[in-house]
C-alpha cells in the first residue's frame, strides 16, 4: 500500500469513527468471548498502532491513526470488563455507540477542590489533619480555626472543621 | 529515512547499559576495557573533570561528597517527598531544594539538577556508542521502571534532551525486557518479567502473541531494591564494629562509604559462595590514634535472614500484579529475571516457589532491558508507510491511577490504573464556592481515595467562570495519556466553551525553558570521561 492509499483508508475510518459500535470497530461478533476480543485487538494493533507510523512524514495521517487506535483501545477496555460490557450493551440499546466515563452511573457531579492559597493556612490545615489522625481533637479544632481565619470560606477546611466540632 | 544508528539505553539506579541494533541484531556496547555495564555514578574531580562509570564509582570512597550515585532515586520527585527525605539522609553528597521543589545536588560549589546528573551518564554512554559504531548517535529510547510516575518520566526525558539526544520513547523496562525475550520468535505465551534492580522493584505480566506484546498488568515499588539489601549489610557491619571497638561509624562519611561498597561486594560474593570472610582495614582510628579494622564472616543464611522481608515484599507486589491482570501464578509460562538483585539465590528460590517454575537462565539480567530498548528504537526509526512492515508492537498500560482533587480532601480517579494507552477519559465537575471565577484543578497519581496520600503532580487553572452559586457552573475535565505515557489535562467551562489545555507543570520537574538552558549549559561543559586524563599516563588500566 502506498502513502495515498494508506491515507485514504485511515481517513475514511477516521471520518466514520463515531458511527461504529465497538464490535464493528474491533470486527468481532457481539457474543464474542474475551479471548476472541483480545485476538481481534491484537490484529488491530498490528495495523493501527501509532508506533507503526512513528516516522511517517504526514502529521495528519499520524494523528488519524492515533485517534482511531485510541478508540480501538476504548472498545477493548469496555468489552473486556464484565461490568462495563453490560453497561455498554444497555447504552447500545439506547442507540449510543460509545460508553463514556461522564455518562457512567455516578452520584452526580462532584465539586472541584480548591487548593489552599495561603501558605500559612495550608500549614495549619496540615497540622490539623495530622492531629485529627492522632485523635487529638482539640489541637485539630484549633488548627482548623487558624487555617480558616487565614483562608475564610474554604470548603474543605470548613467541612473538616464542622466534622471535628461535631466529634468534640 | 536516515541510516543513522539509534540506541537503547537502560539508565539504571546502579548501572547503565547501552545497546544498538545493527544488521538486525542487537548488540550491547562495551567500553574500551570491555565492560558492558557502566556504573551510574558521576564524580566531580578537583581538577574540573567530570568522571562517569567505574572510575567515578571508585571515588565514592575517596571523595564521597562530590560523587553522585543512585540519583535515579531522586529523579522527577519533590525534594519534600518522604522517600526523598529518607534517601537524602543516607546519601553522603549534599542535596538541597531547588526551583519547583526539585532536589538539587551541590558538588564542588556548583548546583546540578538530577536530570543534569543523568545527562552526564547519557553523554558518556552515547560517546561509547559513537566510538563503537563510528557514526553519530542522535536518537535513543530510554527505559524507566514501569511504575515511574509522570514527573519521573518527564525528568528522564529532560535528561535525554539535556544530553542532546532526541528521545524517541520513554519505554518501560519490563516491556523492553519482554521484547528482548520474545522478539522474532513468533511465540504465544504468558510471561512475567520480575525486575529486582538496584533501587526499584517491578513486576509485569505480558501476553505474547506472535508480534504483539500486550502488558496485562504491572505493579512495583520505586523504593525497593538491591541498595536496600546493601544498607542492611552496612547496618550489620556498623553494629559489629560498634560492639568490637565501641566506635560508631554512622557519623563517619568516608567510613560509611567504604562499608557500603564492601556491603555490595559481600552481597555479590554470596550469590556464588556459601560464606564470605570479610576483612576491612583501617576503617577508623581509636582514641590513641591506632587504626581499627573490621573482621567477620557472613554466611548466606545470615544474609538471607537480613534480606528476607525485602524479598518477601516483592512477592506481595507480585500478588497485586496477578490480581490486576486477572491471572494466577500457575498460568504463567515463563519468568524472565531482570536486574542485579535477581542473581541472589534467595531471590531465585523465591521466584521458583511463587510461580512453580524455574526462571529463565539463558537471559542476561543486566543487559536484557537495553537490548529490548534498542530493538524498539530500531522499530520506531524504521516505521513509516507500510502497515504490513515486519516488527512488533508493544501495548502498554497506565501504571497508576490518575485523578484530581474534589471537595473534602478526596481524590476522584479519572483514569484507572492498568488501562491500555492511549486513553482519554473525561468527567463533569462543578464549582465549590459561590461566585467562584477561577477553578484550580489539582492533578494526582495514585490509587488512594485521599488526595494527600497520592502523588501530587501539578495543577491547571481555568479562569473566567460566570458568577453563580456553588455547584451551578459545570466544568468538564479531560485527561489523556498518549502512547508516550505523557499526560495532558484540559478543562472546559461547559456553558461558555472556554477551555484550558495544558501540559501540567509537574512538581519536581523543570520548565521547558529551564531544560533548554540546562542543555546549553551541558553543551558548554567538557565531555564526561571515564578516566582522569593525567592519571591515565601512569594508570593501571589495560586497554
Amino acid at each position: 500500500m502506498d502513502q495515498s492509499q494508506l491515507k485514504a483508508r485511515i481517513a475514511q475510518i477516521h471520518r466514520d469513527l463515531d458511527q461504529y459500535t465497538y464490535f464493528e470497530l474491533l470486527k468481532v461478533a457481539p457474543q464474542s468471548s474475551p479471548d476472541e476480543i483480545r485476538g481481534a485487538f491484537h490484529r488491530m494493533a498490528l495495523s493501527m498502532h501509532p508506533d507503526r507510523y512513528a516516522t511517517n512524514p504526514d502529521p495528519e495521517l499520524r494523528r488519524m491513526f492515533y485517534d482511531v487506535y485510541k478508540r480501538v483501545c476504548e472498545g477493548y477496555r469496555v468489552l473486556m470488563d464484565h461490568e462495563q460490557r453490560a453497561e455498554y450493551l444497555e447504552a447500545l440499546s439506547r442507540g449510543e455507540r460509545r460508553l463514556v466515563n461522564k455518562d457512567r452511573k455516578r452520584e452526580g457531579p462532584k465539586r472541584v477542590e480548591q487548593a489552599i492559597q495561603n501558605p500559612q493556612a495550608k500549614k495549619f490545615f496540615t497540622l490539623a489533619l495530622a492531629a485529627e489522625r492522632r485523635g487529638d481533637i482539640k489541637t485539630a479544632q484549633l488548627n482548623y480555626k487558624f487555617a480558616l481565619d487565614l483562608e475564610p470560606d474554604h470548603p474543605t477546611i470548613l467541612e473538616r472543621k464542622e466534622a471535628v466540632d461535631a466529634k468534640g | 529515512m536516515s541510516e543513522q544508528p539509534v540506541v537503547g539505553i537502560d539508565l539504571g539506579t546502579s548501572n547503565t547499559v547501552i545497546a544498538v541494533v545493527a544488521d538486525n541484531k542487537a548488540t550491547v556496547i562495551p567500553d574500551r576495557d570491555g565492560r558492558r555495564i557502566h556504573p551510574s555514578v558521576v564524580s566531580f574531580h578537583p581538577n574540573g573533570t567530570v568522571l562517569v562509570g567505574q572510575e567515578a564509582k571508585r571515588r565514592r570512597i575517596i571523595d564521597p561528597k562530590n560523587t553522585v550515585y543512585s540519583a535515579k532515586r531522586l529523579i522527577g520527585r519533590s525534594f519534600r517527598a518522604e522517600p526523598v527525605q529518607e534517601s537524602t539522609k543516607r546519601l553522603p553528597y549534599d542535596v538541597v531544594e531547588g526551583e519547583n521543589q526539585q532536589p538539587v545536588i551541590v558538588a564542588r560549589g556548583n548546583e546540578y539538577t538530577i536530570p543534569e546528573i543523568s545527562a552526564f551518564i547519557l553523554r558518556h554512554v552515547r560517546a561509547l556508542a559513537e566510538d563503537y559504531t563510528g557514526q553519530k548517535i542522535e536518537s535513543a529510547v530510554i527505559t524507566v521502571p514501569a511504575n515511574f510516575d509522570d514527573g519521573q518520566r518527564e525528568a528522564t526525558r529532560a535528561a535525554g534532551r539535556i544530553a542532546g539526544l532526541n528521545v524517541l520513547r520513554i519505554l518501560n523496562e519490563p516491556t523492553a525486557a519482554a521484547l528482548a525475550y520474545g522478539y522474532g520468535r513468533g511465540i504465544t505465551s504468558r510471561v512475567v518479567i520480575y525486575d529486582f534492580g538496584g533501587g526499584t522493584f517491578d513486576i509485569t505480566c505480558l501476553q505474547l502473541n506472535d508480534r504483539v506484546f500486550e502488558v496485562l498488568s504491572t505493579a512495583g515499588d520505586t523504593f525497593l531494591g538491591g541498595d536496600d539489601i546493601d544498607e542492611r549489610i552496612t547496618d550489620y557491619m556498623v553494629d559489629i564494629f560498634l560492639r568490637q571497638t565501641r566506635v560508631d561509624l554512622r557519623y563517619n562519611i568516608g567510613g560509611m562509604a567504604r562499608l557500603r561498597s564492601v556491603a555490595e561486594q559481600i552481597k555479590c560474593q554470596l550469590s556464588s559462595r556459601p560464606k564470605a570472610v570479610v576483612q576491612v582495614q583501617e576503617i577508623a582510628y581509636g582514641e590513641g590514634g591506632q587504626s581499627l579494622d573490621l573482621g567477620f564472616t557472613l554466611t548466606v543464611e545470615a544474609l538471607n535472614a537480613m534480606a528476607r522481608d525485602l524479598v518477601q515484599r516483592s512477592f506481595l507486589i507480585c500478588d497485586e500484579a496477578m490480581k490486576l491482570g486477572n491471572v494466577t501464578a500457575t498460568q504463567i509460562d515463563d519468568v524472565v529475571l531482570v536486574g542485579g538483585s535477581t542473581k541472589m539465590p534467595m531471590v531465585r528460590e523465591g521466584v521458583k516457589g511463587y510461580f512453580g517454575i524455574e526462571a529463565r537462565t539463558d537471559i542476561n539480567p543486566d543487559e536484557v532491558v537495553a537490548v529490548g530498548a534498542a530493538i524498539q528504537a530500531a522499530a520506531l526509526a524504521r516505521s513509516g508507510v507500510s502497515a504490513s512492515a515486519p516488527g512488533s508492537v508493544l501495548l502498554d498500560v497506565t501504571p497508576r491511577a490518575l485523578g484530581m482533587a474534589v471537595v473534602g480532601g478526596y481524590a476522584d480517579t479519572i483514569i484507572d490504573r492498568n488501562q491500555q494507552i492511549p486513553v482519554e477519559q473525561s468527567r463533569v465537575f462543578t464549582t465549590s464556592q459561590d461566585n467562584q471565577q477561577v477553578v484550580r484543578i489539582q492533578v494526582c497519581q495514585g490509587e488512594s481515595r485521599t488526595f494527600a496520600e497520592n502523588q501530587a503532580l501539578g495543577e491547571l487553572l481555568l479562569e473566567g467562570l460566570r458568577p453563580a452559586a456553588r455547584g451551578e457552573v459545570q466544568i468538564e475535565v479531560r485527561f489523556e495519556i498518549d502512547t508516550n505515557g505523557i499526560l495532558q489535562v484540559s478543562a472546559v467551562d461547559l456553558e461558555t466553551g472556554r477551555a484550558q489545555n495544558a501540559r501540567v507543570q509537574v512538581i519536581g520537574t523543570s520548565s521547558e525553558e529551564a531544560i533548554s538552558q540546562m542543555a546549553a549549559r551541558q553543551d558548554q561543559m567538557p565531555a564526561p570521561v571515564d578516566h582522569v586524563p593525567d592519571e591515565e599516563v601512569t594508570g593501571v588500566h589495560t586497554g
